[in-house]
């Protein structure tokens, strides 16, 4: 259900050609559960799996270390709820809720008993 | 000790280098340190933003020292590290490429700031790493080994504590090493089979047609870096994307993405190599305990705001209550200083000097203080790590006008005053939010506004005064949303770099960096601002001076003859459909210089008749003003309208470009006068 949004957005950027989006392949199934990095509640870990987006954004999320495979905390929300601090690779940064959006993650379903994603996953 | 003659730097160009590396990784520090007061802004043609140079000695040997913009990849998304970008790659106009790169690290955040590391490597450009912070990198335990780095870096990784100046000695002796060796680095990331095959055939593509294309090139061209792609023709760029879409990378998706996780685990690599197994790797979480424990605080999402604005409430009052005791030491001094000229020279050749140079001269100096306060206090916000904190609290709203978080203390300090208000948008990383902030802050209601506000409230609303003027200051605010939005939706629609917000680790700010900074400012607006200002105000005080008749008399006699005067006439059709009269119109022309004088210009100018001088100032007003409704005109007009002349060529200042310095007036003044149109037109 995922792979939609992403099909189009690739098309599209193709059409451009811009190489730096391209097909998100991240999906839930049996052992993972996977949402975006908005969606995560303050507290939990979770790794990231792909990003998805505008490539001058992609590009600089992948500069910052954003990189499939890492982990990344979700410190807390600003008092408007937007923005959102993490840390990631042994520094803090914080996101709007927009390009947060563009950064799928996953959890282990193992690990996150109380895990939000499990909702999002599931939407 | 004074800094080497013009003329042996013309004739023998010294070394030249480029101080770089991520924002927050102490380069400013570094740069002050190393360079002292031997600053000045550097001049290169097309470069927009302020660009510090200084003159560095070191074991006999003298280097010029560029402090550039932080940025934390060669591919830049923000103008500014486009500068920043362009000045490594490309060189700065006539001036050609640095001599050497010293790229500043953060010691505890060593992993991000390799990837701009593996960047500057492959351009090919000597380099030398500052690895800073390094008195917090023992203190919290992180196993770095620098000479372990700079054996599989190939290039020297000198330890700093910028601060404190410690390893500056080493820094300036490798950078000579490296200067005089002419070394270059052996140390390249290796990326898959795949990716490594596309950079060989896009090189061969230069072999072919004449132009060589060095590895650096050929990963730019192969990203579709714009600065790389910029100086090819369209029969060599097509070539390349054929090869691009040709191929995938071995293990699928973009090649941007390929050459970016290789870096990444190139990375890795080399920390684990370099340090031992704890440090490396994303999953160590090297937390910083004190950051922690204070953004529980700082950030609360309950306490957050109420303690920001405490602190802002706290950085108005100092910058204004104690600000105001210089303040009125630089006036009565002046004011001294006047009466001097005039006893000890009578006549008109006194009041010159007296009232034109001397008083505009001291219009300027006045600004002083609250710059220097405010600027001090905006530094250790910046240096303790807060301002990152306070727009991460205020982003939201500050998003409403089309702002980053950062612009919320800029246009606040507004309300005191605009000038070094908009001196405090340097705080803001993109050109576009500093453009659009400087275009806003006019319409804060400073306090040089509030005099004429309370005169005519006094004069016109005695009941509703304080309504009235709290409704200006709403409108005011009011009107900065509104072009706020009207903007970023408009001339500044689609410039801003995604947002990616840093929150770096706090810290003591230093003095020396403050000493450093308070000198620089106080010099650069003297110069800069304070000149040019002067000026236009002696040349409005000649234009309502002069001319004069035959012998002096008292001022009312002979105002109406003045140049002003002259454009006072002029000018009145345009106010006549807002209901001023002609003394309006001449204290509005006059309120171009300063607020302050347009009460003043109006009861002066006008108390021609002898019996007029026995009025008090609310008197005169009524007198000049024909009613309600004229005068709430007037007040919106003031409200909206330049505030002064020092904010016009603060705006050029800072902006740098005169057609935003021309729109600024133009869109204030006309929508001024469609605001007090209106008014006039409701209330009468």
């Amino acid at each position: 259900m995922f792979q939609l949004k992403s099909h189009s957005e690739r098309d599209r950027s193709n059409r451009n050609g811009d190489l730096s989006a391209h097909t998100c392949k991240c999906s839930s199934d049996e052992k993972m559960l996977v949402g975006t990095l908005s969606d995560v509640e303050p507290g939990e870990q979770v790794q990231i799996c792909c990003l998805n987006g505008e490539s001058r954004l992609i590009r600089r999320l992948s500069e910052m270390g954003f990189i499939p495979g890492t982990a990344i905390e979700v410190l807390r929300r600003a008092p408007f709820l937007d923005p959102i601090e993490f840390e990631i690779r042994g520094y803090l940064v914080s996101l709007r809720k927009q390009e947060a959006d563009c950064v799928r993650v996953k959890t282990s379903k193992a690990s996150s008993s109380h895990s939000s994603i499990e909702s999002v996953a599931i939407r | 000790m004074p800094p080497q003659s013009n003329h042996s730097s013309l004739t023998i160009p010294l070394p030249l280098i480029a101080l770089t590396g991520n924002p927050n990784s102490g380069k400013t520090t570094l740069f002050n340190s190393l360079t002292g007061s031997n600053q000045k802004v550097a001049n290169y043609s097309g470069v927009t933003v302020e660009l510090r140079e200084g003159l560095v000695r070191s074991n006999g040997s003298q280097f010029r020292v560029i402090d550039l913009p932080g940025l934390y990849s060669l591919s830049a998304v923000s103008p500014d590290e486009e500068i920043a970008r362009d000045l490594i790659v490309h060189g700065m106009g006539a001036e050609g490429r640095p001599d050497l790169i010293v790229q500043v690290v953060d010691g505890g955040r060593l992993e991000r700031s390799l990837l701009l590391t593996m960047q500057l490597l492959e351009q090919e450009l000597p380099l030398v790493i500052a690895l800073n912070m390094y008195d917090e990198v023992q203190r919290r335990g992180l196993l770095i080994d620098p000479m372990r780095l700079e054996a599989r870096l190939g290039v020297p990784v000198i330890p700093t504590v910028g601060s404190k100046g410690i390893g500056f000695n080493e820094l300036m002796k490798a950078v000579q090493r490296v200067i005089n060796e002419k070394r270059q680095s052996f140390f390249h990331v290796k990326f898959d089979p795949a990716t490594e095959e596309l950079l060989e055939k896009v090189a061969a593509l230069g072999n072919g047609s004449g132009t060589t294309i060095s590895r650096g090139i050929a990963i730019g061209l192969v990203t579709k870096e714009p600065s790389a792609v910029r100086g090819y023709g369209k029969e060599i760029l097509t070539k390349i994307s054929a090869l691009i879409e040709d191929g995938e990378p071995d293990l699928g998706g973009s090649w941007t993405a390929a050459i970016t996780h290789a870096r990444f685990r190139s990375i890795s690599e080399i920390l684990t190599e370099t340090s031992g197994p704890r440090t490396a790797g994303p999953a160590v979480s090297n937390k910083d305990e004190l950051t922690g424990k204070l953004d529980r605080i700082f950030i609360h999402r309950v306490w957050g705001i109420p303690i920001f604005l405490a602190i802002l409430f706290a950085l108005f009052q100092v910058t204004f209550s104690v600000g105001a005791y210089p303040m009125d030491w630089i006036d009565a001094g002046i004011g001294w200083l006047g009466d001097v000229v005039k006893v000890n020279i009578p006549g008109l050749m006194g009041s010159v000097i007296a009232d034109g140079f001397i008083a505009g001269i001291g219009m300027i100096l006045v600004f002083l203080p609250n710059i220097l306060i405010l600027m001090m206090g905006i530094h250790l916000l910046e240096d303790s790590g807060y301002m990152a904190r306070a727009a991460f609290l205020m982003d939201r709203l500050m998003r409403t006008m089309g702002l980053h978080g950062r612009a919320f203390i800029p246009m606040l300090m507004g309300f005191g005053c605009n000038v070094p208000a908009m001196m405090g948008v340097r705080v803001l990383e993109s050109k576009r939010d500093r453009v659009l902030t400087l275009l806003l802050t006019p319409f804060m209601s400073c306090s040089a506004r509030l005099p004429v506000y309370v005169m005519i409230t006094a004069a016109f609303f005695p009941r509703n005064g304080g309504l009235v003027i709290f409704g200006l200051y709403t409108l005011g605010t009011l009107a900065a949303i509104g072009f706020g939005k009207l903007f970023s939706k408009t001339i500044l629609r689609g410039q801003t770099a995604p947002f990616m917000l840093e929150l770096p680790p706090y810290r003591w700010p230093t003095s020396r960096t403050t000493i450093n900074l308070l000198k620089f400012t106080t010099k650069t607006f003297l110069r800069r601002i304070g000149w040019f200002t002067a000026s236009i105000i002696i040349v409005i005080w000649f234009l309502s001076n002069f001319p004069r008749p035959e012998g002096t008399g008292a001022y009312s006699t002979y105002s109406k003859q003045t140049y002003i005067y002259q454009m006072g006439y002029f000018v009145e059709p345009v106010f006549k459909p807002l209901g001023f009269t002609l003394p309006m119109d001449i204290s509005l022309l006059s309120g171009f210089v300063a607020k302050e004088v347009v009460v003043a210009t109006m009861g002066v100018m006008f108390a021609g008749d002898s019996e007029a001088t026995k009025e008090t100032l609310v008197e005169q007003l009524r007198r000049q003003i024909p009613g309600t409704a004229s005068a709430m005109a007037f007040l919106v007009f003031v409200l909206l309208y330049t505030p002064c002349i020092t904010t016009i060529v603060t705006i050029q200042r800072e902006a740098k470009k005169w057609y935003w310095t021309t729109f600024s007036i133009v869109y204030q003044t006309i929508f001024a006068w469609l605001a007090a149109f209106l008014t006039y037109r409701l209330m009468v």
